[in-house]
């Protein structure tokens, strides 16, 4: 069954699978002791949208074969799902630039160690986030099926 | 055609990647233009004054600079740099003329400090690096060798290469080379760093080579580190939580650096030990006669500033006398200290009931995922003062009383007792080394007595002291000394029965001479204020005392000199006291009405009741009386003693933090969002009076209240309402920390009406003012006018960097040796601190300068500091550190304070209405800016109680947390808006902020007609075209793609069909 499949299917997984990892990582960095912040709507949300219309991108590739007008539509979700996945990663560093300023750029958290795995871990989700985001620019760029 | 449709679509996806970042980059460069400003030396708002012909540019500006350039500016600070580190310090030993060594010397310098040096905080009030501007920091060796010594070249060379090893701090902070100590934290252990001969031998052959050229003198520098979060252990509690490689203790000698200090003595004339800490360290091995580490002079620097070894190399060199004098007591093991007991971190035991469950509604709010956990909450640590009142000296001098007057109320035998003793039993000359407010000069002095008259009416005391310098003393230069009156006040029966504590001695005010040549003399005359000598009787009279009985003045070079001549005059003949130097006073009758009453007639009543345990938990602490030292010596209230604390109900309603119920349905009082045409330049200089401030007020709406509430961290915003402009604040208190020349403005007004611009090419662009030295320098010069040109500094620099407001001074005592602050602390005494604060914030208000102290109040303890219960009864808390707060505000008008992270008993600082409301702005009047300190603590910083409580900024600079579903909704303006007390206090607070900003430097340039523009910088202007062409460029592939899909879809259609034919 995968045999067929080409490189856009597996950025296009890739980047879903990313994107939900990053997400699971924020509701994780938000409830921290040391962050314990409420969610954002914005980032969850971007992130379920992104991680589906990737998912709709794969699954909607037979459809789009025979309809032009799904066709279409379906070759614009890359490009939904990269706002998307952008989108979560900006409002996700908004919340986090004035702790990342203090911890990373003063020694005022120097010594705390909650702090440092905290922030470290809210940078993995921002890295995984534009990972996510590079895998479904990729995506955009590939096929999904070598015979598409 | 398919490569084509690919080409589009990965385009589309990139440039909607772009424009999302474009756009949410936008809006978080918007929420923090204050800082890309800074950084980037843009202006994102700006003033704008109509022309009015009738008044002059420079008439608007109301504050205007005495310097004409920057560079004036620049020497200037280079200068009071110079004066601070050389007036503030303190010649402890001399033996056989040790000190002054000759310009000529040649000497060699040890220990890791002696090239690079703690110039100050490692966290926090951290020194200036303008090295780039050509203005790097000045070390000792620099110093020394500017006045002409010549350095041994191996043993530096020595040093400085072993630096590197020693880095422990983020690599640009380059003055952590230095320390012999890391901080204490969960993550980092005490080790000491000082090299020692062999390891350097090792690093560096012959580094010793040139030893027998450099024998004048060998300089010995000690070092140890302050860090904002962190503390310090004492020697003898709890050391085995912490791994220190040599000594379990930080403030005594480590086995390298008395090797350092052995080695000295075997290759030099004589060894000067320099003491580059503001933690007393434990000198006793340094002092002892004939000992392998005695030392020929004891010099105390503290943490000096970048321009301070200057000074220091002035007094070392002989150019300058030493007049400093200690600010703290130098113990011989300070852990012996009664304020050391509990000076651990110290958990609740019932932190889970502390906790509200995930999932729960409490006061309105569910808290989820942790954020209701005790340590979300900020309330899982305590601590106990149960020395009461029993700090630094009082403690030290009292007990020393009680062992030679037996027959008083003090307890004599208990005093002598081993409790708190290094041996068998207690005696003064084995605990303590150095007194507080103790120093040498290299002139001498001889001070006394003309007059001294106690006026009740005026509530004075004003003492003439002469002081005449020998003509002889062999020193030639000038020299300067200072004055200091201490009082006793009795010890009566009353006291005893009601709990009230008295030192045995007290300072009550100084004043430093001008300098004085050989045979010169002159009167100083001392003013104190009698307030500071009452008692605060917190179990009966509940209100400040003044005891019926005889009064003892006496001056003297420190606390102990002073305390001698009052048993000198008392005929006790033990002690080495000159009872001329004391004068008395009868208080005829017991008083507890002339100082129940504050300055502006409030009355003064018990405020901080619930900050005593005892208050939540009946009979728990026993705080320390003279009247049985043994019996009363403080617990720790710990695991290991069995008497850890348990949060009572009571006590936990008020560690979750919220406690204010909103109400829904009162009648509106207050009237907001109106338009009467004033704006906040209408009321420059206004007083609090002024009735236009109403209509002020009443322009302003809710939603801006809140907002302006909500996020006072970093800088208060332009409101559209009343056009004030925007004010960015600063850090200190060591100057305008992280704030530089031009950095905010390119104007500055000279005091001739000049209008300067800062040029963008301005060689000075960009200093850095944090520069001088830490407080305790500061305050070891004992000089009011030194604080008060330091204050006027400050106003300076907030001119030339745009600024309005400074956290730039403190009211905070030195609680015991241990303090990881201690470099923003002024010193252990209440009365040093007080004056110290008050002139500086005067200095800085001349200019125009909202100068707020911090941290009001108790913030004894770094290490979890977030949310500490902190625990006193209410005599300790008056009498030592709110008096250090109380100049400030009472008498110096001080029109900005930050609070604390803390807990006063278990409420939060700037949550606590007796302290703020009744305290603060009460009894001292204060009607300006009352902060919180930094934000980001949202489940403790409980908006509602800190407003009630008076708070006019919680400093948050990040999320909004007043929208639906986030823990301040209620303070949305529809939720409140039927809650009048609320919205009266809330613009109660408008008041006092905008009453604060009218009156400081933010209105220079403005008159009624002035209004706020934004400016399209540079950067907003790079936003908006990032966002433009990504999204034209978005479109366009779009657009192309569609093109091709169909195109390529109606031709596979048109062949399916051709097929089928």
């Amino acid at each position: 069954m995968l045999k067929n499949k080409a490189l856009g299917f597996y950025y296009s997984c890739a980047g879903a699978a990313l994107g939900i990892a990053a997400m699971v990582l924020y509701l994780f960095n938000i409830s921290n002791a040391y962050f314990a912040d409420s969610v954002s709507a914005a980032v969850v949300v971007c992130s379920v949208l992104a991680a589906l219309m990737l998912l709709a991108y794969i699954a909607l590739a037979k459809t789009g074969r025979k309809k032009k007008e799904v066709e279409f539509l379906r070759g614009l979700m890359p490009a939904a799902a990269t706002f998307c996945f952008f989108a979560a990663l900006m409002s996700f560093l908004g919340t986090r630039v004035y702790s990342m300023a203090i911890i990373y750029g003063s020694s005022l958290e120097a010594n705390n160690t909650a702090a440092q795995s905290a922030m470290a871990q809210a940078v993995t989700a921002l890295v995984l986030y534009l990972m996510a985001g590079i895998a479904a620019i990729a995506a955009a760029y590939s096929k999904i099926e070598k015979e598409e | 055609m398919m490569r084509k449709e690919k080409l589009f679509r990965g385009t589309a996806s990139a440039l909607a990647g772009l424009l999302a970042v474009s756009i949410f980059g936008r809006s978080i460069a918007e929420d923090y233009k204050n800082y890309i400003d800074a950084a980037l030396g843009t202006v994102s708002s700006e003033i704008v004054t109509s022309d009015d012909e009738d008044i002059s540019t420079a008439d608007l500006y109301t504050y205007q600079s005495q310097y004409k350039s920057s560079q004036e500016l620049v020497d200037a600070d280079k200068a009071l740099g110079t004066k601070v580190g050389e007036e503030g310090t303190v010649l402890l030993k001399n033996n056989n003329g040790a000190l002054p060594l000759s310009s000529s010397d040649h000497v060699s310098l040890l220990g890791n400090a002696a090239y690079s040096a703690q110039l100050g905080g490692a966290i926090g009030s951290a020194p200036a690096d303008n090295s780039a501007l050509g203005y790097a920091p000045v070390q000792l060796a620099d110093a020394l060798a500017e006045v002409g010594m010549d350095i041994n070249p191996s043993l530096q060379s020595a040093f400085e290469s072993w630096l590197p090893n020693t880095a422990q701090g983020p690599a640009s902070g380059s003055y952590w080379l230095g320390m012999n100590f890391a901080p204490v934290s969960e993550a980092a252990a005490w080790e000491s760093y000082e090299p020692g001969l062999d390891t350097l031998e090792e690093n560096t052959a012959d580094c010793t080579k040139d030893y027998g050229t450099y024998t004048d003198a060998a300089i010995v520098v000690l070092s140890r580190v302050n860090a904002e979060g962190s503390n310090m252990t004492p020697g003898n509690v709890n050391a085995d939580d912490f791994t220190l490689s040599e000594n379990k203790n930080p403030l005594s000698l480590s086995d390298k650096e008395k090797a350092l200090i052995k080695n000295a003595k075997e290759n030099a004339d004589k060894v000067i030990v320099l003491l580059n800490a503001n933690n007393p360290l434990e000198l006793g091995e340094l002092n002892e006669t004939g000992g392998e580490y005695e030392a020929d002079a004891i010099v105390w620097i503290g943490t000096p500033g970048v321009w301070g070894m200057r000074g220091v190399a002035n007094v070392l060199s002989g150019s300058a006398s030493p007049s400093g004098k200690t600010v703290d007591t130098f113990a011989s093991n300070s852990a012996l200290a009664p304020a050391a007991v509990n000076s651990d971190v110290y958990w609740y035991t019932n932190t889970d009931e502390i906790s509200i469950a995930d999932g729960t509604a409490y006061m309105g709010y569910t808290y989820t995922d942790g954020t209701g956990s005790a340590e979300s909450l900020r309330a899982v640590a305590y601590e106990v003062e149960a020395e009461g009142i029993y700090t630094g000296y009082k403690y030290y001098e009292t007990r020393y009383y009680d062992t030679l007057v037996s027959d008083g109320l003090g307890d004599s035998e208990g005093a002598k007792s081993s409790v708190g003793a290094g041996g068998s039993s207690w005696n003064y000359d084995d605990e303590v080394c150095y007194s507080f407010g103790y120093g040498l000069s290299y002139a001498e002095f001889t001070q006394t007595i003309q007059s001294l008259d106690v006026d009740l009416d005026t509530q004075t005391v004003t003492a003439e002291v002469e002081v005449v310098r020998s003509s002889d003393d062999g020193y030639a230069g000038e020299a300067k000394d200072v004055v200091q009156l201490y009082v006793q006040s009795p010890y009566t029966q009353y006291d005893v029965e009601n709990k009230v504590e008295k030192s045995a001695i007290q300072l009550l005010d100084y004043e430093k001479t001008e300098a004085l040549a050989p045979g010169e003399s002159t009167t100083v005359t001392i003013t104190a204020d009698m307030k500071y000598m009452a008692s605060y009787d917190y179990t009966n009279a509940k209100t400040y005392i003044l005891d019926d009985g005889e009064y003892y003045f006496a001056i003297g070079n420190g606390a102990h000199d002073a305390l001698n001549n009052v048993l000198a005059a008392q005929g006790v003949d033990r002690v080495d006291g000159d009872a001329s130097l004391a004068e008395t006073w009868t208080n005829d009758t017991f008083d507890n009405t002339t100082f129940a009453v504050s300055e502006n007639g409030t009355a003064i009543t018990n405020q901080l009741d619930d900050a005593d345990l005892n208050y939540y938990q009946e009979d728990t602490v026993t705080y320390l009386t003279r009247s049985d030292w043994d019996g009363t010596w403080p617990t720790e209230y710990s695991e290991e003693n069995g008497n850890q604390l348990s949060a009572t109900e009571e006590m936990i309603k008020e560690l979750r933090n919220r406690t204010y119920e909103v109400q829904k349905d009162s009648s509106i009082t207050t009237t907001w969002g109106t338009d009467s045409g004033l704006t906040l330049s209408s009321l420059k200089d206004a007083d609090f009076d002024d009735e236009r401030w109403q209509y002020l007020l009443e322009e302003i709406t809710i939603e801006e209240a809140i907002e302006i509430i909500e996020r006072g961290g970093g800088t208060t915003e332009t409101l559209d309402s009343i056009q004030n402009p925007r004010a960015p604040q600063s850090d200190g208190p060591n100057g305008f920390n992280g704030s530089s020349i031009g950095q905010n403005t390119s104007t500055v007004v000279a005091y001739d009406g000049t209008m300067i611009t800062i040029e963008e090419d301005d060689p000075n662009r960009g200093y850095n003012f944090g520069t001088m030295a830490n407080a305790p320098v500061i305050a070891a010069t004992f000089s009011k006018t030194i604080a008060e040109e330091i204050g006027r500094h400050y106003g300076e620099e907030a001119l030339w960097c745009g600024n309005s407001i400074i956290w730039g001074t403190c009211g905070q005592l030195h609680r015991n040796a241990y303090g990881g602050r201690m470099h923003e602390y002024y010193s252990e005494d209440a009365m040093l601190t007080c004056f110290m604060n008050q002139k500086v914030i005067e200095g800085s208000r001349e200019m125009g300068l909202i100068n707020g102290p911090k941290h009001l109040a108790f913030n004894n303890t770094e290490y979890c500091r977030y949310g500490l219960s902190t625990f006193m009864n209410e005599q300790a808390a008056r009498e030592n550190e709110l008096r250090g707060f109380q100049g400030g505000f009472e008498d110096g008008g001080a029109l900005g304070v930050m609070g604390g992270y803390n807990r006063v008993g278990v409420t939060y600082c700037n949550a606590h209405t007796g302290l703020m409301q009744s305290i603060l702005r009460g009894e001292w009047g204060f009607k300006g800016i009352l902060s919180t300190d930094m934000g980001d603590h949202i489940y403790m910083q409980s908006l509602a109680e800190c407003v009630a409580a008076g708070t006019t900024m919680v400093a948050n600079s990040a999320d909004s947390y007043t929208a639906d579903g986030k823990i301040w909704a209620y303070a949305n303006a529809s939720e409140i808006a039927g809650d009048s007390d609320f919205l009266e206090i809330l613009q109660q607070n408008m008041k006092y902020q905008w009453y604060a900003y009218a009156n400081s430097n933010l209105m220079n340039g403005t008159n009624e007609n002035s209004y706020v523009v934004d400016v399209m910088t540079w950067w907003r202007v790079l936003f908006l075209a990032l966002i433009a062409v990504s999204a034209i460029l978005l479109a366009g592939s779009v657009a192309g793609y569609a093109a091709v899909s169909f195109r390529r879809r109606n031709t596979s259609g048109q062949s399916e069909t051709k097929d089928r034919k």
